[in-house]
């Protein structure tokens, strides 16, 4: 491994003096500058791990570290040097350590694309939950109409009574009318008699019938008072 | 990387929204169609179909009332009802049934049709169908159920003007067979 380093050392200081004798552009010269930095900077990181491996008391595959673990520790703020050196502060103008941020700010845009998709998806859901729930099956006590049916009506059973009733007071009017009529044509019939005590009874009907209208004005000086209409009277009583 | 982030995403999105339009516009299609709506009071739960709807009965012994949607009159009063109710049992059951019937049989704008047994979630109970009318002019046809649970007469009453009592008699039917009772 030292080996690999002091060729490379070698092919950059040549790399160098190649560039300033002019024999290879500018831009070669930093591209070949760059990849030769990058394979010196992860061999140094390559013997830094090996070297912080050891000092944690981990086994290491290469026997040469094992040997080197063996030589007298170092001091421990050179140790704490060397881990910052390629731990904590790498070079900032390494390639290897560019794609961090680099992968990072994929990993942003990912989140972000995914978070979009996420909302969308989640407005999408929401938005055809809003619209197609069926709140009449939630809210299916909102009155529609009125119901006036029961199966506990209230029976008028009192219709049959009524007419029988009804029928008993007719009656009763009919018979107090016809009383009426028999009294009247009493009174008439004593009309008659007076108005045929002044006429002859035994007369004929025409006759009757005469006398009877001018018994009628006769008698509605003295029996008008009893009827008065008793020539309608006579008249009944007639037929 | 990015460009493939951004096309998966983008495809993401595209998948969804299509997804969404076609189950929107099944969805739309199924719209018309009918569902079934549940309705628990009272210790009773029933399903009917969603073009009846949710009424309030005047009867002060109803538990829950339905109308047919398209059965509604100008006034807001449902011709095609169904009407659950119950009333705390004077004496034995089938007394008090057959009492309320008597009664009716006295009042001639009612005449009863038929009467029978059948079995209502593992009860025995008690149909009877009848007819009324109201003012001479407007006459319903009546189908009641009864049954006794805990102490109380409970009635499904199903009311449809006599034109349009068959025809609607199914939905009736199917929530007497799959009435909840607890």
């Amino acid at each position: 491994m030292p080996n690999d380093r002091e060729k490379l050392l070698n092919i950059m200081a040549s790399l160098e003096s190649d560039y300033k004798s002019g024999k290879i552009s500018r831009e070669k010269y930093n591209y070949f500058q760059s990849k030769y930095q990058d394979k010196l900077n992860s061999i140094d990181a390559q013997a830094a791990t090996r070297r912080i491996r050891s000092m944690q008391g981990k086994p290491s595959s290469d026997t040469s570290m094992k040997k080197k673990t063996r030589k007298p520790a170092r001091s421990k703020k050179e140790q704490e040097d060397l881990v910052q050196k390629y731990i904590i502060n790498p070079k900032k103008g390494d390639a290897k350590y560019d794609k961090k941020p680099k992968s990072s700010m994929d990993s942003g845009t990912f989140k972000l694309v995914l978070m979009l998709v996420l909302v969308i998806g989640f407005t999408v859901g929401v938005a055809y939950g809003v619209f197609n729930f069926d709140f009449d099956s939630v809210s299916g006590n909102e009155v529609v109409a009125t119901v006036e049916d029961t199966a506990f009506p209230e029976f008028n059973e009192d219709i049959i009574e009524n007419v029988t009733d009804t029928s008993n007071d007719t009656d009763i009017e009919e018979t107090t009318e016809t009383i009426d009529e028999i009294e009247t044509t009493t009174d008439t019939s004593t009309d008659t008699s007076q108005g045929g005590g002044y006429n002859n009874p035994g007369s004929s009907d025409s006759g009757g019938g005469q006398s009877s209208d001018s018994g009628s004005g006769q008698s509605s000086d003295s029996g008008g008072s009893s009827q008065p209409a008793p020539s309608e009277s006579g008249g009944s009583s007639e037929e | 990387m990015k460009n493939n982030v951004l096309r998966y995403g983008i495809s993401i999105v595209l998948c969804l929204l299509f997804i969404g339009c076609i189950v929107t516009s099944v969805s739309a299609d199924d719209s018309s169609e009918l569902t079934m709506l549940s309705l628990s009071k009272g210790g009773i739960v029933i399903n009917y179909p969603s073009d009846w709807g949710y009424s309030q009965a005047t009867s002060q012994y109803s538990i829950m009332s339905i109308s047919k949607l398209d059965s509604i009159d100008s006034a807001g009063i449902g011709q095609v009802n169904i009407n659950v109710e119950k009333k705390p049992l004077e004496g034995d059951f089938y007394t008090f049934v057959n009492d309320t019937y008597k009664s009716m049989s006295k009042d001639s704008s009612f005449e009863l049709v038929s009467s029978g047994e059948l079995t209502l979630d593992d009860m025995t109970a008690l149909e009877y169908i009848y007819t009324s009318s109201q003012n001479d002019t407007s006459i319903k046809e009546h189908k009641a159920v009864w049954f006794e649970k805990g102490g109380q007469a409970y009635v499904l009453l199903y009311s449809a003007p006599v034109d349009q009592f068959e025809s609607n008699l199914y939905v009736f039917d199917y929530i007497l067979t799959d009435i909840q009772i607890n």
